[in-house]
Protein backbone atom coordinates (compact mmCIF):
# COMPACT_ATOMS: atom_id res chain seq x y z
CA UNK A 1 0.00 0.00 0.00
CA UNK A 2 3.04 1.97 0.09
CA UNK A 3 2.74 3.29 -3.23
CA UNK A 4 -0.65 4.29 -2.59
CA UNK A 5 0.16 6.49 -0.06
CA UNK A 6 -0.61 4.68 3.13
CA UNK A 7 2.05 3.25 5.33
CA UNK A 8 0.98 -0.30 7.47
CA UNK A 9 2.45 -0.19 11.08
CA UNK A 10 2.07 -3.15 12.60
CA UNK A 11 2.23 -3.43 16.85
CA UNK A 12 3.12 -6.81 18.18
CA UNK A 13 1.25 -6.90 21.71
CA UNK A 14 3.56 -9.27 23.74
CA UNK A 15 4.29 -8.85 27.37
CA UNK A 16 7.45 -11.83 26.73
CA UNK A 17 9.29 -9.56 25.20
CA UNK A 18 10.46 -9.29 20.95
CA UNK A 19 11.42 -13.09 20.95
CA UNK A 20 8.28 -14.50 20.55
CA UNK A 21 7.00 -12.18 18.07
CA UNK A 22 10.33 -12.86 15.87
CA UNK A 23 9.67 -16.05 13.50
CA UNK A 24 6.61 -14.38 12.24
CA UNK A 25 8.40 -10.86 11.47
CA UNK A 26 11.53 -12.85 10.37
CA UNK A 27 8.88 -14.86 8.25
CA UNK A 28 7.06 -12.29 6.27
CA UNK A 29 9.83 -9.53 5.60
CA UNK A 30 7.71 -7.28 5.94
CA UNK A 31 9.06 -3.56 4.31
CA UNK A 32 7.07 -1.55 6.72
CA UNK A 33 7.52 -0.31 10.37
CA UNK A 34 7.39 -3.28 12.44
CA UNK A 35 7.11 -2.69 16.37
CA UNK A 36 6.92 -4.11 19.95
CA UNK A 37 4.26 -3.35 22.73
CA UNK A 38 5.66 -5.19 25.99
CA UNK A 39 3.39 -2.95 27.59
CA UNK A 40 -0.06 -3.09 26.10
CA UNK A 41 -0.08 0.42 25.40
CA UNK A 42 -2.01 0.69 22.16
CA UNK A 43 -4.44 -1.54 23.95
CA UNK A 44 -4.95 1.17 26.19
CA UNK A 45 -4.74 4.39 23.90
CA UNK A 46 -7.07 2.85 20.92
CA UNK A 47 -9.05 -0.02 22.85
CA UNK A 48 -8.14 -2.73 21.30
CA UNK A 49 -9.78 -6.04 22.81
CA UNK A 50 -8.43 -8.75 20.75
CA UNK A 51 -6.23 -9.12 18.04
CA UNK A 52 -5.93 -8.58 15.13
CA UNK A 53 -7.79 -5.61 15.09
CA UNK A 54 -6.51 -2.19 12.69
CA UNK A 55 -6.62 1.91 13.14
CA UNK A 56 -7.15 4.30 10.70
CA UNK A 57 -5.26 7.75 10.72
CA UNK A 58 -5.14 10.51 8.22
CA UNK A 59 -2.07 12.94 6.80
CA UNK A 60 -3.33 15.07 10.00
CA UNK A 61 -3.29 12.03 12.69
CA UNK A 62 -6.75 11.88 12.66
CA UNK A 63 -8.21 8.60 14.10
CA UNK A 64 -10.85 7.96 10.92
CA UNK A 65 -11.62 4.30 12.30
CA UNK A 66 -11.44 3.44 15.79
CA UNK A 67 -9.86 0.21 16.52
CA UNK A 68 -11.77 -3.04 14.99
CA UNK A 69 -11.09 -6.37 13.83
CA UNK A 70 -8.95 -6.22 10.48
CA UNK A 71 -7.44 -8.81 7.98
CA UNK A 72 -5.45 -8.39 5.09
CA UNK A 73 -7.03 -10.95 3.33
CA UNK A 74 -10.11 -12.89 3.32
CA UNK A 75 -9.62 -15.38 5.70
CA UNK A 76 -9.05 -19.25 4.64
CA UNK A 77 -10.15 -22.38 6.46
CA UNK A 78 -7.95 -24.02 8.67
CA UNK A 79 -5.11 -26.06 6.87
CA UNK A 80 -7.14 -29.53 6.93
CA UNK A 81 -7.82 -32.04 9.52
CA UNK A 82 -5.28 -32.37 12.20
CA UNK A 83 -3.26 -35.52 12.66
CA UNK A 84 -4.38 -37.89 15.03
CA UNK A 85 -1.32 -37.45 17.49
CA UNK A 86 -2.50 -33.88 17.71
CA UNK A 87 -4.41 -33.36 21.30
CA UNK A 88 -7.60 -33.53 22.01
CA UNK A 89 -7.56 -30.18 23.29
CA UNK A 90 -5.71 -28.80 19.88
CA UNK A 91 -8.30 -30.49 17.78
CA UNK A 92 -11.09 -28.77 19.90
CA UNK A 93 -9.59 -25.55 19.49
CA UNK A 94 -9.66 -25.79 16.01
CA UNK A 95 -12.64 -27.04 15.91
CA UNK A 96 -14.10 -23.98 17.32
CA UNK A 97 -11.74 -21.81 15.31
CA UNK A 98 -12.48 -22.79 12.66
CA UNK A 99 -16.41 -21.35 13.68
CA UNK A 100 -14.61 -17.86 14.25
CA UNK A 101 -16.85 -15.71 11.99
CA UNK A 102 -14.19 -12.67 10.60
CA UNK A 103 -16.99 -10.58 9.48
CA UNK A 104 -15.35 -8.10 6.77
CA UNK A 105 -12.63 -10.43 6.19
CA UNK A 106 -13.72 -10.09 2.44
CA UNK A 107 -13.68 -6.65 1.71
CA UNK A 108 -11.40 -5.28 4.28
CA UNK A 109 -8.53 -4.82 1.74
CA UNK A 110 -10.56 -3.05 -0.56
CA UNK A 111 -11.73 -0.61 1.89
CA UNK A 112 -8.20 0.31 2.72
CA UNK A 113 -7.67 0.80 -1.19
CA UNK A 114 -10.89 2.64 -1.21
CA UNK A 115 -9.56 5.00 1.72
CA UNK A 116 -5.99 5.33 -0.62
CA UNK A 117 -7.47 6.27 -3.53
CA UNK A 118 -10.05 8.99 -2.41
CA UNK A 119 -9.04 9.81 0.68
CA UNK A 120 -11.59 11.86 3.50
CA UNK A 121 -14.05 11.18 0.55
CA UNK A 122 -13.84 7.67 1.25
CA UNK A 123 -17.45 6.31 2.06
CA UNK A 124 -15.29 4.19 5.01
CA UNK A 125 -13.94 7.56 6.33
CA UNK A 126 -16.15 7.85 9.87
CA UNK A 127 -17.13 11.69 11.33
CA UNK A 128 -15.78 12.58 14.18
CA UNK A 129 -18.53 11.84 16.30
CA UNK A 130 -19.01 7.96 14.80
CA UNK A 131 -15.29 7.14 15.28
CA UNK A 132 -15.57 8.10 19.07
CA UNK A 133 -18.93 6.74 19.24
CA UNK A 134 -17.21 3.34 17.93
CA UNK A 135 -14.32 2.97 19.61
CA UNK A 136 -15.73 0.86 22.59
CA UNK A 137 -17.20 1.63 25.91
CA UNK A 138 -14.44 2.62 28.63
CA UNK A 139 -16.13 2.72 32.41
CA UNK A 140 -14.13 2.66 36.25
CA UNK A 141 -14.46 -1.19 35.91
CA UNK A 142 -12.37 -1.75 32.60
CA UNK A 143 -9.89 1.52 33.32
CA UNK A 144 -9.16 -0.25 36.79
CA UNK A 145 -8.84 -3.34 34.31
CA UNK A 146 -6.36 -1.73 33.09
CA UNK A 147 -4.52 -0.81 36.02
CA UNK A 148 -4.37 -4.04 37.19
CA UNK A 149 -2.78 -5.46 33.74
CA UNK A 150 -0.41 -3.17 34.14
CA UNK A 151 0.52 -4.21 37.03
CA UNK A 152 0.71 -8.01 35.82
CA UNK A 153 3.17 -7.07 33.11
CA UNK A 154 5.34 -5.65 35.97
CA UNK A 155 5.62 -8.27 38.04
CA UNK A 156 5.35 -11.07 34.97
CA UNK A 157 8.93 -9.65 33.84
CA UNK A 158 10.14 -8.87 37.13
CA UNK A 159 10.21 -12.86 37.27
CA UNK A 160 7.11 -13.28 40.35
CA UNK A 161 4.73 -14.89 38.23
CA UNK A 162 2.78 -15.57 41.16
CA UNK A 163 2.07 -12.25 41.61
CA UNK A 164 1.00 -11.54 38.34
CA UNK A 165 -1.33 -13.69 37.94
CA UNK A 166 -3.35 -12.12 40.79
CA UNK A 167 -3.31 -9.19 38.85
CA UNK A 168 -4.14 -10.99 35.69
CA UNK A 169 -7.37 -12.50 37.38
CA UNK A 170 -8.17 -9.26 38.55
CA UNK A 171 -7.68 -7.97 34.93
CA UNK A 172 -9.70 -10.85 33.99
CA UNK A 173 -12.82 -10.06 36.44
CA UNK A 174 -12.98 -6.52 35.68
CA UNK A 175 -13.12 -6.77 31.87
CA UNK A 176 -14.22 -10.08 31.19
CA UNK A 177 -15.04 -9.48 27.53
CA UNK A 178 -11.39 -8.07 27.08
CA UNK A 179 -10.27 -11.30 24.87
CA UNK A 180 -6.66 -9.46 24.59
CA UNK A 181 -5.64 -9.50 28.43
CA UNK A 182 -7.31 -12.87 28.83
CA UNK A 183 -4.82 -14.74 25.90
CA UNK A 184 -1.71 -12.76 26.90
CA UNK A 185 -2.24 -14.39 30.08
CA UNK A 186 -3.35 -17.57 29.36
CA UNK A 187 -0.20 -17.96 27.14
CA UNK A 188 2.14 -17.74 29.16
CA UNK A 189 1.39 -20.71 31.54
CA UNK A 190 2.94 -23.62 31.03
CA UNK A 191 5.67 -25.11 29.39
CA UNK A 192 6.86 -21.73 26.74
CA UNK A 193 9.59 -24.52 24.98
CA UNK A 194 6.50 -26.44 23.76
CA UNK A 195 5.44 -24.99 20.66
CA UNK A 196 1.77 -25.80 21.20
CA UNK A 197 2.31 -24.03 24.70
CA UNK A 198 1.30 -20.18 23.33
CA UNK A 199 -1.88 -21.23 22.00
CA UNK A 200 -3.36 -24.37 24.47
CA UNK A 201 -4.38 -21.35 26.98
CA UNK A 202 -6.08 -24.03 29.25
CA UNK A 203 -5.62 -26.68 31.98
CA UNK A 204 -3.29 -29.54 31.14
CA UNK A 205 -2.79 -33.11 33.10
CA UNK A 206 -0.50 -32.82 36.07
CA UNK A 207 -0.22 -28.50 36.15
CA UNK A 208 -2.36 -26.30 38.15
CA UNK A 209 -4.43 -23.55 35.97
CA UNK A 210 -4.70 -20.63 37.42
CA UNK A 211 -7.11 -18.91 35.94
CA UNK A 212 -11.36 -19.36 36.41
CA UNK A 213 -11.57 -19.67 32.85
CA UNK A 214 -9.73 -20.54 29.55
CA UNK A 215 -9.77 -19.68 25.65
CA UNK A 216 -12.12 -22.85 25.29
CA UNK A 217 -14.59 -22.59 27.80
CA UNK A 218 -14.78 -18.95 27.10
CA UNK A 219 -15.31 -19.38 23.55
CA UNK A 220 -17.82 -22.39 23.95
CA UNK A 221 -20.11 -19.90 26.21
CA UNK A 222 -19.64 -16.83 24.33
CA UNK A 223 -19.98 -18.51 20.47
CA UNK A 224 -17.55 -18.62 17.97
CA UNK A 225 -19.25 -16.09 15.96
CA UNK A 226 -19.23 -14.06 18.64
CA UNK A 227 -15.35 -13.56 18.81
CA UNK A 228 -15.05 -10.63 16.36
CA UNK A 229 -17.75 -8.56 16.49
CA UNK A 230 -19.42 -7.69 13.49
CA UNK A 231 -18.11 -4.08 11.89
CA UNK A 232 -19.90 -2.39 9.26
CA UNK A 233 -17.38 -1.09 6.74
CA UNK B 1 0.22 2.36 33.35
CA UNK B 2 2.30 1.96 35.97
CA UNK B 3 3.29 5.13 37.97
CA UNK B 4 7.24 6.23 39.37
CA UNK B 5 5.39 7.47 42.39
CA UNK B 6 1.71 7.12 44.37
CA UNK B 7 2.22 10.60 44.49
CA UNK B 8 3.39 11.94 41.18
CA UNK B 9 4.29 15.27 40.01
CA UNK B 10 2.71 16.75 37.49
CA UNK B 11 5.04 15.98 34.81
CA UNK B 12 5.25 12.91 35.88
CA UNK B 13 1.35 12.08 36.04
CA UNK B 14 1.54 13.78 32.32
CA UNK B 15 4.17 11.55 30.59
CA UNK B 16 2.67 8.55 32.25
CA UNK B 17 -0.67 9.03 31.16
CA UNK B 18 -1.01 12.05 28.45
CA UNK B 19 -2.90 14.44 30.46
CA UNK B 20 -1.51 17.68 31.30
CA UNK B 21 -2.59 19.24 34.38
CA UNK B 22 -3.57 23.05 33.72
CA UNK B 23 -5.29 25.76 35.53
CA UNK B 24 -8.61 25.18 33.96
CA UNK B 25 -7.96 21.53 34.56
CA UNK B 26 -6.72 18.09 33.35
CA UNK B 27 -6.44 18.70 29.36
CA UNK B 28 -5.70 15.73 26.80
CA UNK B 29 -6.08 17.71 22.87
CA UNK B 30 -9.25 19.47 22.69
CA UNK B 31 -10.86 17.89 25.86
CA UNK B 32 -10.46 19.42 28.89
CA UNK B 33 -12.02 17.96 32.23
CA UNK B 34 -12.54 20.53 35.74
CA UNK B 35 -10.64 19.48 39.27
CA UNK B 36 -11.25 20.10 42.34
CA UNK B 37 -9.09 23.43 43.55
CA UNK B 38 -7.01 20.67 45.60
CA UNK B 39 -6.23 18.05 42.56
CA UNK B 40 -2.51 19.50 42.81
CA UNK B 41 -0.69 21.41 45.75
CA UNK B 42 2.56 22.43 45.08
CA UNK B 43 3.33 20.81 42.01
CA UNK B 44 1.95 16.96 43.37
CA UNK B 45 -1.05 15.55 41.98
CA UNK B 46 -3.57 14.76 44.57
CA UNK B 47 -3.78 11.24 42.76
CA UNK B 48 -7.35 9.74 44.27
CA UNK B 49 -8.96 12.71 43.51
CA UNK B 50 -7.76 13.54 39.91
CA UNK B 51 -8.42 9.53 38.80
CA UNK B 52 -11.64 9.97 40.41
CA UNK B 53 -12.36 12.53 38.50
CA UNK B 54 -11.01 11.35 34.90
CA UNK B 55 -12.72 8.17 35.45
CA UNK B 56 -9.27 6.35 35.59
CA UNK B 57 -8.81 3.18 37.78
CA UNK B 58 -6.66 3.37 40.39
CA UNK B 59 -4.67 0.67 42.07
CA UNK B 60 -1.94 -0.32 44.02
CA UNK B 61 -0.42 -3.32 44.94
CA UNK B 62 -0.48 -3.95 48.71
CA UNK B 63 2.39 -5.54 49.05
CA UNK B 64 4.82 -3.54 46.85
CA UNK B 65 2.82 -0.48 47.03
CA UNK B 66 3.42 0.09 43.16
CA UNK B 67 1.12 1.88 41.96
CA UNK B 68 -0.96 1.85 38.41
CA UNK B 69 -3.90 4.02 36.97
CA UNK B 70 -6.02 3.10 34.07
CA UNK B 71 -6.81 4.87 31.22
CA UNK B 72 -8.93 7.98 31.71
CA UNK B 73 -12.85 7.75 30.50
CA UNK B 74 -14.63 11.31 31.24
CA UNK B 75 -17.27 10.20 28.23
CA UNK B 76 -17.69 6.35 28.88
CA UNK B 77 -16.08 5.82 25.42
CA UNK B 78 -12.31 4.67 25.05
CA UNK B 79 -11.69 7.74 22.70
CA UNK B 80 -12.35 11.63 23.87
CA UNK B 81 -10.86 12.76 20.95
CA UNK B 82 -9.71 11.50 17.23
CA UNK B 83 -6.71 13.37 17.56
CA UNK B 84 -4.13 10.24 17.11
CA UNK B 85 -2.24 10.11 20.58
CA UNK B 86 1.63 10.40 21.26
CA UNK B 87 2.85 6.51 20.75
CA UNK B 88 6.33 5.67 20.66
CA UNK B 89 7.77 1.94 20.86
CA UNK B 90 10.78 -0.22 19.89
CA UNK B 91 10.82 -1.97 16.43
CA UNK B 92 11.88 -5.52 16.38
CA UNK B 93 15.64 -3.98 16.44
CA UNK B 94 15.28 -2.13 19.41
CA UNK B 95 15.51 1.37 17.51
CA UNK B 96 12.50 3.91 18.37
CA UNK B 97 9.93 4.93 16.34
CA UNK B 98 7.19 7.58 16.63
CA UNK B 99 3.87 7.38 14.92
CA UNK B 100 3.88 10.95 14.65
CA UNK B 101 7.27 10.62 12.56
CA UNK B 102 4.13 9.27 9.58
CA UNK B 103 2.10 12.80 9.20
CA UNK B 104 1.15 13.26 5.83
CA UNK B 105 0.69 9.69 5.29
CA UNK B 106 -2.19 7.95 6.27
CA UNK B 107 -1.65 4.70 8.07
CA UNK B 108 -3.01 1.51 8.74
CA UNK B 109 -2.48 0.97 12.66
CA UNK B 110 -2.35 -2.93 13.35
CA UNK B 111 -2.21 -4.96 16.22
CA UNK B 112 -1.69 -8.55 16.59
CA UNK B 113 0.11 -11.30 18.96
CA UNK B 114 2.04 -14.72 18.50
CA UNK B 115 -0.04 -16.28 20.55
Amino acid sequence: MHPQGVEIVTVCLETLGVEPGRPYVDAAQPEHPTLVDTGHVVDELFGIVNIPNAVWIDEAGTIVRPAEPAWPAPRKPGGGPLSEEAPQRIRDIMAEASKIKAWSAEIYADAVRDWAANGSASRHVLPADEVIARSGSRDSFTSKAAAHFSLAEHFERSGDHAKAVEHFRDAHRLAPDNWTYKRQAWSIEGDLDNPLARFWQGPAEGRDWPYESDWLTDIRAKGAEQYYRNVEL
Amino acid sequence: MLLSSASPTVDEFADATGWKLEPQGACRGDVCVPLPTDAVTAGVVGLEAVADRLGMGLVTDPDSGLTAVGPASPGGRVLVTTEAPELELPDFDGNPFRLNSLRGTKVVLVAWAPY
